[in-house]
């Protein structure tokens, strides 16, 4: 179920908030896993047994590094020392947790991409019998990398001391399949959130400031997002594309999962705050940022923030010397990167920004182009984030090339790469000069405007909102309910971050 | 208690303390609650279909029997499919979407220079089929990358070529000849009115001529109405389709069936034309076209006005209406191209479609299997159910030549699965 869709809007939303509310306190943890589950099965049912199985499994490893597992459910539950000395089964319970995730996860996700390179491997090793081709393609579960790191999180932080093991399943439950994040995030961790499902407020400044904050989102993606995602899907899947057309393309791409992803957690942090969460920030307009470090700083926070606790620390961090931080944070981006997807387009993604930030690691943590004025230094860092853009959004590898290439007008405009057909040339050219017919549309370049102004100039969601006059509510609303006006003229639009 | 994150402290300072009077607040609270719940209660109020209702209760039961016939994959496989099926329903019979859509259309359209996700906005008043659009600068259909992604995602047969392929060999055991006819779509012959920076030459996709090679060197006999409807528009200058639909001219249709009947003189029996068995009766008609349809709006006067056109009907020469003849020679497979101006459905009258005209040309009988939107499928389907061992009358039974017109977009859209058309006829 998508946020932005008639059903979630006007069906499902109004049915939590008043199963919610209505609820007793003590079983309101219980009425929101269910619905949880109902949100999360309506992608696909079957979806629903995986997650139960990751969080069957956690709840389980929790208990048991608690030393918790056979104790009676009235003693106390206490968080281990910080630092202590951990017995055998606490390290076994541990890592079966790590295990179990990660297998989850590489089966569901990375399992077509062994299969597909192992095909091409022996297809270049001329011996094609050897091709899996007719091995079953497996269907990635929603949201799939979202919880499993969150629920991984959960069983290292009651490892490491820095949380207490939860007791009530349901609880647990609760903490995993919590519709709001569930499917794209912010990767919620458990330190960050376990004092709330104890206890946590339920106000009107609350539940107003939550309604901002899913208007925002729903302006973000309605408004700004879908339309310049309209942009970058012509440009992306045309056969041949003119050099501005690609430069404008991209841009459009670059915004579109800015505002779609931004979008997500602010529809996120707004359902979390109208049923009394608190989720912490993940985006902090990062197009602002004058270097790819403070990019990194800004974007998807709670990957880059989870990354770096249970990956580059882990790893050493900075602590091992100058050459060993570099390949460690070559190595994070490079697993971030395919964190995303499955897809050499990621890991080379990921392998750009993780040259970049040992490049500026090198320098002290400075902008490649420290001699640039603040404005230039925030132009440059876009510049090379567009340029990652182009490999993150096309289709495959010889995409991405043949998409640069006509980003600098290199070797013709050719994006479909292997023309050579009769009648193509004249024709690629033509139907490259079609494509401005739809992109420069009024619309299109309106929003595409919107959303350059939004992205570099206007604060992000939670400044805006810390203060809610009158005049703001009143904006708020209106965009929400121009966004509902719009929603009804575009098809079927899921957020970018489902696919991941 | 354990001690709280950095980055929860932060977010509770940030999030958990707005500036906000409570004034503001419970109204800001009531009108967001008031537009997700007067919705679905004005909806329940005052609708008088119940279709969400009636999948759920169709599926649900249905659900369970297949969970005991199948196991729990084919009802799970069931129950996805319900709730795709209950969302399309709900949105279809929602009455805001009813109420808000046509005005909302209107603004992006008139004020906004866009169409929708089926139709696009061409230069002075002219729409596009998004579909056309995406095929003509799109990718191209016989790229190995595309079609092996199409093949690992299992959703149709992407590739064109075995199917055609197919047909051909089938229809060569009996004796038929296949003439393909792949139809050129509106951006193909007018990109002009799409954009101004196109120039007016013919726009395929990049595929496209190494299709036609690929077919001619399997022997298949290919006939493209794209040049000889460029040829017509660079003499008159006139549009060959129409402005607010899909679909080609009469004018265009006749020029098209002129020439496909030059070419199918080389393999029927045209021994003894009847020249006067047609006869051809001009008309108007006029229509609002199937893209401005697509629009759902009232919208600027230029995209919601009727087009008029005047059609060329063929009669018998008693002045009675044409009808496809099961005996002929010719058997045309078509879609909507074929159909349009000869079935009522499609707005533009009847009786002067493809079929009509190919028929006056050759001044004989022709049989027609058409399918609107089945160009790549559905005709191949309706002709291998025809030529089955359970059928009475073998459809091919006398045909010297088929004719297989579709929309070039099926090329890349289309699902292109083998069809296996019966060896000989039931003796």
């Amino acid at each position: 179920m998508v946020f932005s869709s008639y059903l979630f809007v006007y069906g499902f939303l109004p049915l939590a908030l008043l199963a919610y509310y209505l609820l007793p306190r003590i079983l309101r943890h219980l009425g929101l896993t269910v619905l949880s589950y109902a949100f999360y099965g309506w992608a696909n049912p079957a979806f629903m047994v995986v997650m139960l199985a990751s969080t069957v499994i956690d709840y389980l490893c929790g208990l048991t590094i608690a030393g918790q597992l056979n104790r009676t459910w009235r003693e106390p539950v206490r968080s281990l020392e910080r630092g202590g000395i951990r017995t055998r089964s606490q390290r076994l319970a541990v890592t079966i947790s790590v295990i179990s995730n990660l297998t989850l996860l590489g089966v569901f996700k990375y399992f077509n991409f062994a299969t597909d390179n192992y095909n091409a491997l022996v297809g270049w090793l001329g011996m094609p019998d050897a091709s899996l081709d007719s091995v079953l393609r497996v269907v990635l579960p929603l949201g799939i990398s979202f919880y499993t790191f969150q629920s991984m999180s959960y069983s290292i932080d009651v490892y490491r001391g820095h949380a207490v093991a939860l007791r009530n399943p349901i609880d647990f439950a609760c903490y995993v399949s919590m519709f709001p994040q569930l499917v794209a995030g912010p990767i919620i961790r458990f330190s960050e959130i376990q004092d709330q499902l104890l206890k946590r407020t339920h106000t009107l400044e609350k539940f107003a400031r939550g309604a901002a904050f899913f208007c925002l989102g729903m302006t973000k993606k309605i408004l700004l997002a879908n339309p310049c995602g309209k942009i970058a899907d012509t440009t992306f899947d045309a056969a041949a594309v003119l050099p501005l057309d690609a430069w404008y393309g991209v841009s459009a791409y670059s915004f579109q999962i800015y505002f779609d992803f931004s979008a997500y957690s602010d529809l996120a942090i707004g359902l979390g705050l109208m049923l009394g969460f608190v989720f912490p920030k993940n985006f902090d307009s990062p197009y602002k940022s004058a270097s790819i470090t403070e990019f990194w700083r800004r974007w998807h926070i709670s990957l880059s923030t989870w990354l770096r606790d249970y990956l580059y620390k882990p790893l050493g961090g900075n602590r091992r010397g100058g050459r060993r931080t570099y390949v460690n944070l070559a190595l994070v981006m490079l697993l971030g990167g395919l964190w995303h997807g499955a897809a050499w387009n990621f890991v080379i993604w990921g392998a750009f920004h993780g040259l970049l930030l040992a490049a500026e690691r090198a320098r002290g943590k400075r902008a490649l182009f420290e001699w640039l004025p603040h404005s230039g230094r925030v132009a440059a860092t876009f510049g090379l984030v567009l340029l990652s853009w182009v490999f993150f959004r096309a289709e495959d590898l010889p995409s991405s090339i043949a998409y640069l290439g006509s980003m600098f007008g290199v070797s013709g405009v050719s994006v479909a790469g292997g023309l050579a057909e009769g009648l193509a040339g004249a024709s690629l050219d033509n139907g490259a000069a079609l494509l401005g017919a739809v992109i420069y549309k009024p619309y299109y370049v309106l929003s595409f405007g919107l959303a350059a102004v939004v992205a570099f100039a206007a604060p992000q969601t939670w400044d805006w909102t810390r203060r809610l006059p009158l005049w703001k509510a009143a904006l708020c609303l209106g965009l929400f309910w121009l966004s509902l006006a719009l929603l009804t003229s575009q098809a079927y639009n899921p957020f970018i971050y489902f696919i991941f | 208690m354990t001690p709280i994150t950095e980055r929860e402290a932060q977010a509770l300072k940030e999030a958990g303390h707005t500036d906000v009077s409570r004034a503001v607040s419970a109204t800001m609270v009531t009108l967001f609650l008031a537009t997700i719940c007067a919705v679905p209660i004005l909806q329940a109020v005052l609708s008088d279909t119940f279709g969400a209702a009636d999948v759920v209760a169709n599926v649900l039961p249905e659900t369970a029997r297949t969970a005991r016939r199948d196991g729990l994959l084919a009802a799970n496989r069931v129950l996805l499919g319900g709730i795709e099926r209950f969302e399309e329903v709900l949105e279809e019979e929602s009455l805001l979407r009813r109420w808000i859509l046509p005005p909302t259309q209107r603004l992006l359209t008139d004020f906004l220079g866009v169409g929708n996700e089926q139709a696009y906005l061409g230069r002075g008043g002219w729409l596009f089929l998004r579909d056309d659009f995406d095929h003509v600068t799109g990718r191209g259909f016989l790229e190995p990358r595309r079609l092996r992604r199409e093949r690992l995602a299992g959703s149709r047969a992407a590739n064109p070529l075995p199917a055609i392929l197919g047909l051909h060999r089938d229809l060569a055991a009996r004796g038929i000849e296949l003439v393909v006819m792949p139809t050129p779509v509106k951006p193909t012959v007018h990109p002009e009115f799409l954009a101004a920076a196109a120039d007016s030459g013919l726009i395929h996709n990049p595929s496209f001529g190494d299709f036609l090679g690929r077919l001619e060197i399997a022997g298949v006999t290919v006939f493209d109405p794209s040049t000889v409807l460029a040829a017509a528009k660079a003499r008159s200058g006139e549009p060959l389709y129409l402005r607010t639909d899909t679909h080609w001219t009469p004018r265009a249709v006749e020029l098209v069936a002129r020439e496909l009947a030059s070419i199918l003189r080389d393999f029927i029996d045209s021994s003894h034309p009847q020249a006067d068995r047609f006869v051809r009766r001009r008309a108007y008609v006029s229509s609002p076209g199937d893209l401005a349809r697509m629009l759902e709006h009232r919208g600027a006067e230029e995209t919601r006005a009727s087009e008029r056109i005047e059609v060329a009907r063929v009669l018998t020469r008693q002045g009675r209406p044409w009808t496809p003849d099961r005996k002929a020679q010719v058997l045309l497979l078509g879609d909507s191209f074929t159909n349009i101006y000869s079935d009522a459905a499609l707005g533009w009258g009847t009786g002067s479609g493809l079929a009509e005209q190919l028929s006056f040309e050759l001044g004989q009988g022709v049989d027609r299997i058409a399918v609107n939107a089945g160009g790549s499928w559905s005709s191949r389907q309706a002709l291998a159910r025809g030529t089955a061992a359970e059928t009475r009358a073998d459809r091919l039974a006398g045909k010297r030549v088929v004719v297989y017109q579709f929309a070039a977009r099926e090329l890349s859209t289309g699902d292109w699965k083998v069809l296996e058309i019966r060896a000989s006829a039931k003796p």
